[in-house]
């Protein structure tokens, strides 16, 4: 199949309409878009050094050098968004990947093979998921130390319990269907069932759910950093940048405010995708009402 | 009754030493020695040895976490700060007061306004009105609280100058943090308010009621007295998030509670005190949802025939 060809029928797969069906989503694939494109560009973007001091130059207003003005040692607010996008959202990334890579297989084979696999998971998950919102990973930098390599591990163990149930309840659901029992009749092994039969129809809820669990990753990520137990200082995460911009809040709300419009787009984006996905690929809510 | 109560006491029970076995050993895992980083490099060996003594780290681990438990249990004591080297237990109880405060006046209102707009939202279905709630909502649970938080504080605190900006020194301090962290747990209530009252009027019963001629007040009346044992539980899923949420905001607005008191600890390697400010949050997150399980029988009868 050329690749016209491909792309044809991409277009036409209910998949990708899901991302034009209505100018909302639209508006949120764009921006998802532009939150990506600054991720992998952003740092060769900057216009000036993000973390080069000017002090004759400090909160000055917008201007056509500095489009978001400069912070409070007059650095370049547009350079440190753009430098810092790789930071903030590639650290999210990374940590639901590790939440991912952990609790996809621990929910296939807690669900696929039941008994106590499945008791002894399940308590942990439990366990970890009784802990309140942000306090696992606020823990767990507590025990590694403040640092963007501990907020990526922090926010995977968090999200980790989420990516277990969501697999665990796919999985169990699955494990009933006509075509799982007759490849067991047919003397498959539960290896080949798994990854045949199981691991692929769980895939799309697992898409699904991950884009608004990256949401919610890039939202933690911004608040470790913002309590300073994330990327220290200079670096631009974004998080990090509100933080120092706070102790300036009353001189100058821009070091605040334009870091914040950039975590909300950011998050408000992928929560739309999320929702938008989650109705056209989960069958479970397709017949109901979304939250 | 009085099985499903011991049942769930028990798991509650189970869960928390569970966890703070967890807690206690992974915090043994930090690397660095405690004692010199406490006295700094200029200590000599005697003096280090004695605070290890006086610190109960000279013992091996697992009477270390026997001890934890007899003081605990025994004294109600949690040791001593490595930072400060006053009982943590000192300087926790009044953090704790002010969090409670925080905690239960925003979750009033969260509460308030979660339910209210979850209910209305799902009266009115797909009409404008629920566009915009449901999109003040998603706007909600896609702004981090400390954002949410600054703004009321430059906005409120500083351009108009209604509140105070920061401290606890009267009933004016409360007013911003506690209504910014409100808004922040009612965005994500009103999203499963409004799916659970969905799920109810989807039910034949409530098609039932309107084919008999009930009015639109009162089938949602009887529909939220069906999705109640569900919003009770959102109510506690919540307060989680409520506890998350403020450790942000007590940063933000210098309110002197655990939240700020467990951050200092974690930058300061405090671990006695982390592991009491852990304690406190899950005791308090499991008993608020222990009440909930408990409040089941009385909002639902079906629970106990189940």
């Amino acid at each position: 199949m050329g690749m016209r060809a491909r792309l044809e029928r991409i277009r036409e797969s209910p998949f990708w309409e899901v991302f034009t069906q209505n100018w909302v989503t639209k508006a949120s694939t764009i921006i998802t878009g532009i939150m990506i494109f600054l991720a992998i560009f952003g740092s060769s973007m900057a216009p000036h050094d993000p973390i080069k001091m000017d002090l004759g130059n400090t909160f000055s207003p917008s201007s056509v050098k500095n489009p978001f003005g400069t912070d409070e040692i007059g650095r370049c607010l547009l350079s440190r968004i753009f430098a810092g996008a790789h930071l903030t959202l590639g650290a999210a990334l990374i940590a639901v990947f590790i939440g991912m890579f952990l609790g996809v297989p621990t929910g296939l084979l807690s669900g696929y093979f039941g008994g106590p696999t499945d008791t002894v998971t399940m308590t942990f998950a439990d366990m970890l998921l009784a802990f309140p919102y942000f306090l696992l990973a606020v823990l767990v930098v507590a025990i590694m130390g403040p640092s963007l390599e501990s907020n990526m591990i922090a926010i995977g163990i968090w999200v980790c319990p989420y990516y277990v149930r969501l697999v665990r309840g796919a999985t169990l659901a699955l494990k009933e269907r006509e075509y799982v029992e007759a490849a067991r009749m047919s003397g498959e092994n539960s290896a080949s069932i798994i990854f045949r039969y199981i691991l692929p129809n769980c895939i799309s809820i697992v898409i699904v759910w991950s884009t608004t669990y990256y949401a919610r990753a890039i939202i933690m990520a911004a608040g470790l950093g913002f309590l300073g137990l994330g990327a220290q200082p200079p670096t631009p995460e974004w998080g990090a940048m509100t933080a120092s911009g706070r102790l300036y809040i009353f001189k100058s709300i821009s070091s605040i405010l334009f870091p914040a419009i950039f975590i909300l787009s950011a998050a408000l984006s992928f929560n739309l995708l999320g929702d938008s996905l989650r109705d056209v690929l989960d069958p479970k809510l397709q017949k109901g009402e979304r939250a | 009754m009085l099985v499903y109560l011991a049942k769930r006491l028990g798991r509650a029970l189970f869960t928390l030493i569970l966890l703070m076995t967890m807690v206690f050993f992974s915090l043994k895992l930090v690397p660095g020695d405690p004692v010199s980083v406490a006295l700094g490099p200029g200590a000599t060996a005697e003096v280090a040895q004695a605070l290890r003594v006086k610190y109960g780290l000279d013992k091996p681990v697992l009477i270390q976490y026997l001890m934890f438990w007899k003081k605990l249990l025994l004294y109600g004591d949690l040791g001593v700060s490595w930072s400060s080297g006053i009982e943590v237990t000192r300087n926790l109880v009044p953090a704790i007061k002010h969090t409670a405060i925080l905690t239960s006046s925003a979750m009033l209102i969260a509460s308030l306004i979660g339910i209210l707009a979850g209910v209305a939202s799902a009266a009115v279905r797909n009409r404008p009105e629920d566009v915009a709630i449901r999109s003040s909502a998603l706007i909600g649970i896609s702004m981090p609280v400390f954002v949410l938080n600054l703004l009321g504080q430059y906005l409120f605190g500083y351009k108009l100058g209604w509140f105070p900006t920061s401290g606890a020194a009267g009933l004016a301090n409360l007013v911003l943090p506690a209504v910014t962290l409100g808004i922040f747990v009612a965005s994500s209530m009103v999203r499963m308010v409004r799916a659970s009252m969905l799920d109810v009027l989807s039910e034949e019963y409530i098609t039932t009621y309107r084919a008999e001629g009930f009015g639109k007040g009162a089938i949602m009346r009887k529909a939220f007295r069906n999705a109640l044992r569900d919003i009770s539980t959102i109510v506690g899923l919540q307060f989680g998030m409520l506890l998350g949420g403020s450790v942000l905001t007590e940063t933000v607005f210098s309110w002197p509670g655990i939240g700020q008191y467990v951050v200092q600890a974690i930058l300061w390697n405090d671990m006695p005190s982390v592991q009491g400010a852990v304690l406190f949050f899950a005791v308090s997150y499991m008993f608020i949802n222990l009440l909930i399980d408990l409040s089941y029988p009385f909002i639902d009868p079906r629970v106990i025939r189940a």
